[in-house]
């Protein structure tokens, strides 16, 4: 069954058209890959989900309904909800504070808030960092703050923006299996960004292929990583894109 | 939340004890000098804490508070003086109007932030000081006496400060309320990253504007109080961006994460005016207190009561 279908959706900034005409479904329980060089519109997409940008044209559906015109809050309480490619921690407050808004604006009752706070943070390992400032975590521990904090609220959709970005090996691993366990013990949909192909290959079903805000394919990460116009222009055998920054 | 948890029942009952406290004290044979200080501490720390609930909960430092006083100062005093209605009733319906007004302006003022929010306060605040001050019965050449509340200075002012002295303690449980609930939480969730908030599904532009109209309700009602001490309807002063200025003072001075803060910061500030003004003049002491505030911000961000005033919070697990 399909979760989330996006169709036609275009946006433009200026003159760079960041989206142009991306259509694509997502399978209920499924975890989709998003890859792509930089620049080929991966987190314009996920903005436009999560509602932080309006598109231009095109619909996005989740069950059916139309997200396009809704807030950003309203389609965090429809159960989506993302973590950001550079983390954006509530920096001015403690580790398990920072759960409390997804939790208390998502779906909880007052009563259990805490206590899935504390699951929460028991199933990403920062049980004992509860009453850290969020501005002293590491790198690593940030990413699973947000992963916590998006939890909290996104019960039918995940999107993770390049979580795995930066990690050590072994924490890529590690969190490879997180997102593993998450998935089976929520049963929640995952959308991934993410340029480090081991985590891309270990955890997805299928793969998209963005280049200029164009769908180039999709399948499973096995046959796109051979797709011939994914080698030109995502790895890049001819014409390399510019893959700084 | 904790909120039948020992240590908040505890904090409740201390609030208790100090609000009885304070309006007992008069009659220990308090100086109608004392009572006029009292009051104007009173009525700057409701102040402050009022607007902390906006700008210190979630961020959004409001330069225009002094508005909803003088909203609330002239139908109160008004209504006080043309009806002969109580204070009782006219404070609230003050209050009530400037809820109104912030309601109205807030929608689309909310939707800046930072220094563009700030001027625009302030630049409201202006226009609203502009127009009583040109409304024909109301402005300053015509200007409206309010009748004092009683015919002996000292029971007016012991009325008044027990009157301000009830706003202070309604203020301070609207705050310490809203701090404690989850409007709270997505307050403070506004100050730190706005647009994270939105994607935790907090209703980011209803919280605001929630705020927004609290705050210069409690103005208001602070405002209604004051034209009744005054006596007389003076724009500059019901209208003073001074005032607007000093109330955000008092809450940086003071600490914006609870509302202690901006009590503490409101009562050690205009003691600290007050003493300074006797002690060496008016406009000395004005540049020696302004210079020291500059120090006080650059070297204390985060005011008297310090950065973090808890440790452990609602939602961890130790």
């Amino acid at each position: 069954m399909t979760l989330l279908r996006a169709q036609d959706v275009t946006k433009r900034f200026g003159g760079v058209t960041a989206l142009a005409g991306v259509s694509l479904g997502v399978e209920e329980g499924e975890v989709l890959g998003l890859i792509g060089p930089n620049g080929s519109g991966k987190t314009t997409f996920f903005n436009v989900v999560s509602g932080l940008v309006r598109p231009d044209s095109g619909s996005v559906t989740l069950d059916g309904q139309e997200l396009t015109r809704l807030p950003p809050h309203r389609i965090a309480r429809l159960g989506v909800a993302r973590t950001f490619q550079i983390s954006r921690p509530l920096a001015g407050l403690a580790v398990s504070e920072n759960l409390l808004p997804s939790l208390h604006f998502g779906a909880e009752r007052p009563r259990e808030v805490r206590r899935r706070a504390g699951e929460l943070l028991e199933l990403v390992g920062l049980a004992d960092k509860a009453t850290w400032p969020a501005a002293d975590l590491t790198t690593w521990e940030l990413r699973r703050l947000e992963l916590a904090r998006a939890l909290g609220v996104g019960r039918r959709l995940l999107l993770l923006d390049e979580i795995f970005a930066g990690l050590a090996p072994g924490d890529v691993d590690r969190t490879i299996e997180l997102v593993r366990r998450i998935r089976d013990l929520t049963g929640v949909t995952v959308i991934l960004i993410e340029h480090v192909m081991r985590a891309t290959m270990a955890l997805c079903d299928r793969v998209v292929v963005l280049a200029h805000g164009v769908v180039v394919t999709i399948g499973p990460p096995t046959d796109v990583v051979r797709h011939p116009e994914v080698l030109d222009v995502y790895l890049g055998t001819r014409e390399v894109p510019d893959a700084e920054g | 939340m904790r909120r039948k948890g020992p240590s908040e029942g505890t904090t409740w009952l201390l609030l208790a004890a100090a609000a009885v406290g304070v309006a007992l004290a008069p009659f220990t044979g308090m100086s109608v000098y004392l009572m006029s200080v009292a009051f104007t501490v009173m009525f700057h720390a409701a102040l402050a804490t009022g607007w902390n609930i906006l700008g210190g909960y979630a961020g959004y430092e409001s330069f225009g508070h002094a508005a909803f006083v003088g909203i609330g100062a002239y139908t109160s005093g008004l209504l006080l003086a043309e009806l002969g209605w109580s204070p009782l009733f006219t404070a609230p319906v003050g209050a009530l109007l400037a809820g109104v007004v912030a309601l109205a302006v807030g929608a689309p003022v909310l939707r800046l932030r930072g220094p563009y929010f700030a001027l625009v306060t302030l630049v409201v605040a202006l226009a609203v000081s502009v127009v009583v001050l040109n409304l024909p019965r109301l402005g300053v050449a015509a200007g409206v006496f309010v009748p004092r509340p009683h015919d002996s200075p000292v029971m007016a002012r012991f009325i008044l400060y027990e009157a301000m002295a009830a706003i202070l303690v309604v203020t301070v449980v609207c705050a310490r309320l809203v701090e404690r609930s989850r409007i709270g939480v997505g307050l403070r969730a506004i100050r730190e990253d706005e647009e994270v908030a939105a994607t935790q599904g907090v209703p980011t532009t209803r919280l605001k504007l929630v705020a927004f109209v609290l705050s210069a309700a409690l103005a208001g009602l602070a405002g209604g109080i004051f034209s009744w001490s005054r006596g007389f309807l003076d724009p500059a002063e019901m209208f003073s961006t001074t005032l607007s200025v000093l109330v955000v003072l008092f809450a940086l001075f003071g600490g914006r994460r609870s509302w202690i803060g901006p009590v503490l910061g409101a009562v050690t500030v205009t003691l600290a005016r007050e003493v300074l003004f006797v002690a060496i003049g008016e406009h000395a002491a004005q540049i020696l207190f302004g210079s020291l505030l500059v120090v006080v911000i650059l070297f204390m961000p985060h005011g008297l009561i310090g950065p973090r005033p808890r440790l452990v919070t609602d939602g961890g697990t130790g």
